[in-house]
């Protein structure tokens, strides 16, 4: 690893530090797994470092960081169901720590998460950060706009036909479903 | 702004709920010392050395601080792109049945010395040679190798015996049947000037694989699909000669050699002045060949 310049040290505090729990919890929201998410952390961090010269001249930097944690997120769980498919439920299992075969409600609970993950896991890498960023993250669509380097308009395409696919994908699932059962 | 449409399904509730913000200790505590890790690695950079060969690695393949040459090569899309170019292309040449030059010499020298070794291991041959009409009078040869260290040579003129030539274990005598005469000789070089010049360089084995290997440039070999032979070219440029020689696949034998004279034009083959068909089988010596024993004395009458 090269020296880092002076801007280098100041990197972390200006920019990572102040939404260190906004990248931890973009990652675990989607991957869901204590060692897939600490491995999906490590990818977005070099991949930050690598592009640290770029986020730093970015008109919205914390929007673009987020946004590569959410794309390596996306990353592990395409991984995980295009490898590990048998794996997935133990790994969510263990995630979850749902040790308790009687707790049917939670193990309900994980099979309909499985099936929100793999439906975002099939939807075009773009079109999920915007999703994601947009519906999970609660950001504006212009902030989405230059973290995806893209007008406002195409997120709001790419969002509108996210959604689209994602009611068409997940219709089988009772509205509402999950709230009643996480109370 | 166009109103975002109501879905049957609520999307962004479900997303939510699915995806709700529950991060549990264990996971903050794994993501919290990756990101210390992380903090430290920029602060103390020399304190992190790559040593391990995960690093090692990871350092190839994620190659900020590498020379952009290296960066290029060890760039896992780069490795990409070259592996499926390089199987494109190969799959392109395997389809038009393209070989290199490189393959093509070196199948050409493996069957030259195939050839060459196989005639030094061979006892025996029969082979005519036709000459090219000299002022209308024809010479032809009959070679013999009749066992190793014996060859017979007979020199034809309108279908008749002129002269004969006998080599027996190095030694060279020359009989002509007609004038009852027989000469003797010590060596080879001693007839270069005679009837025999010709055939000097096919009168034992090891003469004939000795001018494929030392004599003759080989250039090329070529072979017809599905043919059990193929043809190996040769040039003599310090006599000016153009061979050719065809060559059986299955024994690696000649079965024809084709002598041209070299154009000067075109470095290619001119008018064709010699040609020598191989039959490798013992020699019939039940012909009233005689044997140098038979004869008299050195130069003198029968």
């Amino acid at each position: 690893m090269e020296t880092p310049v002076p801007d280098d040290r100041t990197f972390y505090e200006e920019l990572i530090a102040p939404i260190e729990s906004q990248m931890m919890r973009s990652i675990w929201r989607v991957v869901r797994h204590p060692e897939l998410a600490e491995d999906a952390l490590q990818d977005a961090l070099a991949i930050i470092w690598r592009k640290r010269d770029l986020i730093r001249r970015h008109p919205n930097p914390r929007a673009l960081v987020l946004k590569i944690c959410l794309n390596a997120a996306c990353d592990s769980l395409r991984k995980r169901n295009r490898f590990l498919p048998r794996q997935t439920d133990s790994l969510s299992a263990q995630g979850q720590d749902i040790s308790d075969p009687s707790d049917v409600g939670r193990q309900e609970r994980k099979r309909l998460e499985d099936e929100v993950l793999k439906a975002i896991a099939r939807l075009p890498k773009k079109q999920a950060a915007a999703v994601l960023m947009r519906i999970v993250q609660d950001q504006p669509y212009d902030a989405i706009a230059k973290a995806l380097g893209c007008s406002e308009v195409t997120v709001r395409i790419q969002v509108s036909r996210g959604r689209a696919r994602l009611s068409r994908w997940l219709s089988h699932l009772r509205p509402g479903s999950l709230k009643e059962e996480s109370r | 702004m166009k109103k975002e449409k109501p879905l049957a399904v609520d999307i962004d509730g479900l997303l939510k709920d699915a995806l709700h913000d529950d991060l549990p200790a264990e996971a903050e505590r794994r993501m919290q010392r990756r990101l210390a890790e992380f903090k430290g690695m920029i602060e103390r950079p020399a304190q992190h050395p790559a040593t391990s060969p995960a690093r090692f690695w990871q350092r190839l393949f994620l190659p900020k601080d590498r020379p952009s040459a290296v960066r290029w090569i060890f760039n896992k899309q780069a490795l990409a792109f070259l592996s499926i170019f390089m199987l494109a292309v190969g799959g392109f040449l395997q389809a038009i049945g393209h070989r290199s030059a490189l393959a093509e010499s070196l199948t050409s020298l493996r069957t030259s010395v195939s050839v060459a070794d196989s005639i030094r291991q061979s006892g025996f041959m029969e082979c005519r040679v036709q000459m090219a009409a000299k002022e209308g009078v024809r010479s032809d040869y009959v070679i013999r190798w009749i066992q190793p260290g014996m060859t017979r040579v007979d020199v034809q003129k309108d279908g008749e015996v002129r002269e004969t030539l006998w080599i027996t274990n190095g030694e060279v005598v020359i009989v002509d049947p007609l004038k009852n005469l027989r000469q003797k000789f010590a060596s080879l070089k001693q007839i270069q000037d005679s009837v025999f010049q010709p055939v000097l360089g096919f009168l034992s084995p090891a003469l004939l694989a000795e001018n494929m290997d030392q004599r003759w440039q080989l250039e090329r070999f070529e072979q017809k699909t599905g043919s059990h032979q193929g043809t190996l070219t040769f040039t003599n440029h310090e006599k000016g000669l153009f061979l050719k020689m065809i060559v059986d696949l299955d024994t690696f034998l000649p079965v024809q050699i084709s002598r041209s004279r070299l154009s000067a034009e075109h470095g290619g083959p001119a008018e064709e002045v010699m040609r020598l068909d191989f039959t490798w089988n013992q020699p019939d010596l039940s012909q009233g060949m005689m044997l140098p024993e038979t004869l008299g004395k050195n130069g003198s009458a029968l």
